[in-house]
């Protein structure tokens, strides 16, 4: 653990009145594998959206890679929590992922080779080359998933910042998904958001517990009582072990 | 049907017609597409019936009022999409106004315009059969110009259309192209007026793309398939109201409702169908 890619100091950000995060500071390293975890509401997406630069904080910094927030699209992927687009859009899982090369300066209809093999690896990553002609109305919520990885992933980002993978999909494509993202994890910072702290905790690295504040825990010392705590309820601990 | 081809053989009128049929087609195929995927029918109604304000001041000056009515889609394209990114959600409420009070400064203009306007009434309802050649050339090149911005920017406005969040996030300014779009449908719906009135604008911008949506997986096919279809319907509803003097502009819309509620239930039959 070397570099620090992204270094979160000290942020508050508030909607209107409601304070959503309070005096928030975190590291994160390259090549690191973090969770953020939260009960609904505690500011996950919202710390998200300020990494992205989406968002400016009222008070603290932002930083990536040393430097704020612009002209960093092609360093960062980003894997949405919620579709905005309305499944009988006319465009093909090529095509989406393809979405991940535009650039303000793109040309107008051809993709270079660079471009199209870069795609291809993402397909055959995430194993939807066979549907890759398909409109995205005829996929199930898994494969919407694995297309939305796909596009975030081709233009091979250094960090990948993910906002409840696996929301939609079930228990077996959950695991898919996360020892995909394992794997990816060796030569990327991963940033994934969850609510599930029991399964992620046996794939990240570490693991930080985010109600408005934020504490970090590494991944082994996660206890019933930490999750309590968080939660602000008993939660049911299950063990497991990989 | 017979009488009109062999009309159609005699009077340049009819060709004219023709012609703005298939020019009108070409700008409504391809914007009409996005303002169906982008899901933004009302808005582009409410820039449509804010073009009157633009006509009357036209009539008003002794100006051309298909200059008025372009400056007045414009700028209502361009105020209603500032106001909208910066006021999102009240935009019914936005369209309602914009529409409303472009209407009430069109009448107002034209109550204190003397003697009575004949043409008001074409550009309220169209006529296309009063199309002249300049009015062919005007539309030819807002065709042009239409189609040189969307193919140059095709995979921007794709992107951005699709998943405004990732646009942004790939560095795409998604509010200018926001309000390029609105342009793109103001000059657009200047094309149409001329053919259908623009009180039957919205028809053409929404129905024969809604019916090419439910059979194509790619936008560029969309356009393709909604320009036939624009074609296809205009035509007819020249040709079917030529014979019984029926208004062109009328006949136009009616057929592309029944067009796609055809659709609708073709489709619902394929997939049931396909399901069993």
């Amino acid at each position: 653990m070397s570099n620090v890619i992204v270094d979160i100091d000290d942020v508050s950000f508030n909607y209107g009145a409601v304070p959503v995060l309070e005096d928030v500071s975190l590291k994160i390293y390259e090549d690191e594998f973090i969770g953020i975890i939260g009960p609904n509401a505690s500011g996950k997406s919202t710390l998200l959206k300020l990494i992205l630069g989406l968002l400016v904080p009222d008070k603290g910094s932002v930083n990536i890679f040393n430097q704020c927030g612009k002209y960093l699209h092609n360093h960062i992927g980003y894997v949405p929590q919620h579709v905005t687009f309305s499944r009988d859009f006319p465009v093909t899982v090529e095509e989406v992922v393809m979405m991940g090369h535009v650039t303000k300066i793109s040309k107008m209809f051809s993709f270079n080779k660079n471009e199209i093999s870069s795609a291809r690896q993402a397909m055959q990553a995430l194993e939807i080359e066979n549907i890759s002609k398909r409109q995205i109305g005829a996929l199930s919520g898994g494969q919407l998933q694995r297309v939305l990885i796909a596009r975030a992933l081709v233009c091979k980002p250094e960090v990948l910042i993910l906002d409840e993978p696996t929301s939609n999909v079930d228990v077996r494509v959950e695991e898919d998904i996360f020892s995909l993202l394992k794997n990816y994890s060796e030569h990327m910072t991963i940033i994934v958001v969850s609510h599930d702290i029991a399964f992620i905790s046996g794939y990240v690295d570490r693991v930080a517990c985010l109600n408005r504040t934020l504490v970090c825990h590494d991944t082994e010392s996660i206890s019933g009582k930490m999750i309590e705590e968080l939660y602000d309820a008993p939660v049911k601990m299950i063990h497991h072990h990989h | 049907m017979n009488e009109f081809y062999i009309a159609l053989s005699e009077y340049s009128f009819l060709q004219n017609a023709i012609i703005a049929c298939l020019l009108a087609s070409i700008g409504c195929g391809v914007i009409g597409s996005y303002v169906v995927v982008k899901k933004i029918s009302f808005l582009t109604g409410g820039i449509a019936h804010s073009v009157l304000a633009g006509m009357g001041m036209a009539y008003f000056y002794n100006a051309s009022p298909i200059m008025g009515a372009m400056v007045a889609a414009i700028i209502s394209s361009i105020l209603i999409g500032w106001i909208n990114l910066r006021w999102k959600e009240n935009e019914d409420v936005l369209i309602a106004a914009f529409w409303s009070a472009g209407m009430a400064i069109g009448i107002l203009f034209l109550s204190r315009t003397p003697g009575y306007n004949v043409d008001l009434m074409s550009y309220l309802f169209g006529n296309i059969l009063l199309i002249t050649a300049d009015g062919l050339w005007l539309m030819l090149c807002l065709d042009i110009l239409v189609l040189t911005v969307v193919l140059i920017y095709y995979k921007q406005f794709l992107a951005s259309v699709f998943d405004e969040e990732f646009a942004r996030l790939r560095g795409i300014n998604t509010e200018i192209f926001y309000i390029l779009l609105l342009c793109l449908i103001s000059i657009t719906i200047v094309i149409l007026i001329q053919l259908v009135g623009l009180i039957l604008v919205i028809a053409l911008l929404t129905l024969p793309a809604a019916i090419a949506n439910q059979y194509v997986t790619s936008l560029y096919k969309m356009f393709f398939l909604s320009i036939v279809i624009c074609v296809a319907i205009s035509v007819s509803g020249v040709a079917i109201s030529y014979g019984p003097d029926l208004p062109t502009g009328s006949v136009i819309v009616l057929l592309a409702c029944a067009s796609y509620f055809v659709s609708v239930f073709i489709k619902r039959f394929i997939n049931r169908k396909s399901l069993s």
